[in-house]
């Protein structure tokens, strides 16, 4: 399965400075994790720029992509559509964390698809995506680390 | 021999990973293609070369090149 992680869950997996953490035992058993530019940007500005300052942390994550190795998404010509598209959505339902959730809509393709976007966010988990109407894709599924854990590691 | 324009792009874009061959000019036949890019190192220049995008390592190598065709909807 491709998972596409939020800034949070980054934070979190070195928080947890646990080797059992949710995106480590994801990629041990198979799935392939990506990271949106964004959530890197977000990384950087937190660990840059936090008072007091969260350098160690941002060295931590740094540490720890190099051992997770995950892939990254850069910016391209579908995310301006499907910022738009989730903007609509988001507008209506208050959402505000839209672009790193666009990045995985943006690269979920028919032959490569996304299958989820793994966040700490509640509102977000409750949006319905219009990729279905608006581009004929199956949408990848918005969903919490827990249930993730329970849906792909539980086994 | 002096640099022309069209030999400090191609250095500026592809760095030391294509090496340019004498008397070789960039034209549309020999300009590498988006597909090509895969196994190089991701520089913002290449990155703006990939419309479509691309998915990067965590060694910062281009692993797969998105394309027109990945994207019909488009």
């Amino acid at each position: 399965m491709n998972i596409v992680t939020d800034t949070d869950i980054l934070f979190d997996s070195i928080r947890a400075r646990n080797p059992e953490n949710i995106l480590t035992r994801l990629q041990s058993v198979g799935h392939e994790i990506y990271v949106p530019l964004t959530v890197l940007g977000e990384v950087m500005l937190v660990g840059c720029l936090s008072m007091p300052s969260r350098k160690e942390d941002l060295l931590e994550v740094m540490d720890y992509c190099e051992k997770l190795a995950p892939s990254v998404l850069i910016p391209n010509i579908k995310l301006r559509k499907c910022c738009q598209c989730i903007d609509e959505i988001a507008e209506r339902n208050g959402i505000t964390d839209r672009t790193n959730l666009s990045y995985a809509t943006a690269y979920n393709t028919k032959k490569d698809p996304i299958n989820y976007y793994v966040t700490t966010d509640r509102p977000v988990v409750h949006i319905r995506l219009p990729c279905e109407t608006s581009c004929k894709l199956v949408p990848p599924e918005i969903i919490l680390p827990s249930m993730l854990r329970r849906t792909l590691l539980s086994k | 021999m002096d640099q022309t324009p069209i030999d400090i792009y191609y250095e500026r874009s592809m760095g030391p990973q294509l090496e340019k061959k004498d008397d070789q000019t960039m034209n549309d036949k020999t300009k590498p293609k988006p597909l090509d890019f895969v196994g190089m190192s991701y520089t913002t220049e290449l990155g703006r070369q990939m419309p479509y995008g691309a998915v990067i390592n965590s060694k910062g190598i281009i692993k797969r090149v998105m394309t027109e065709e990945d994207y019909p909807e488009l």
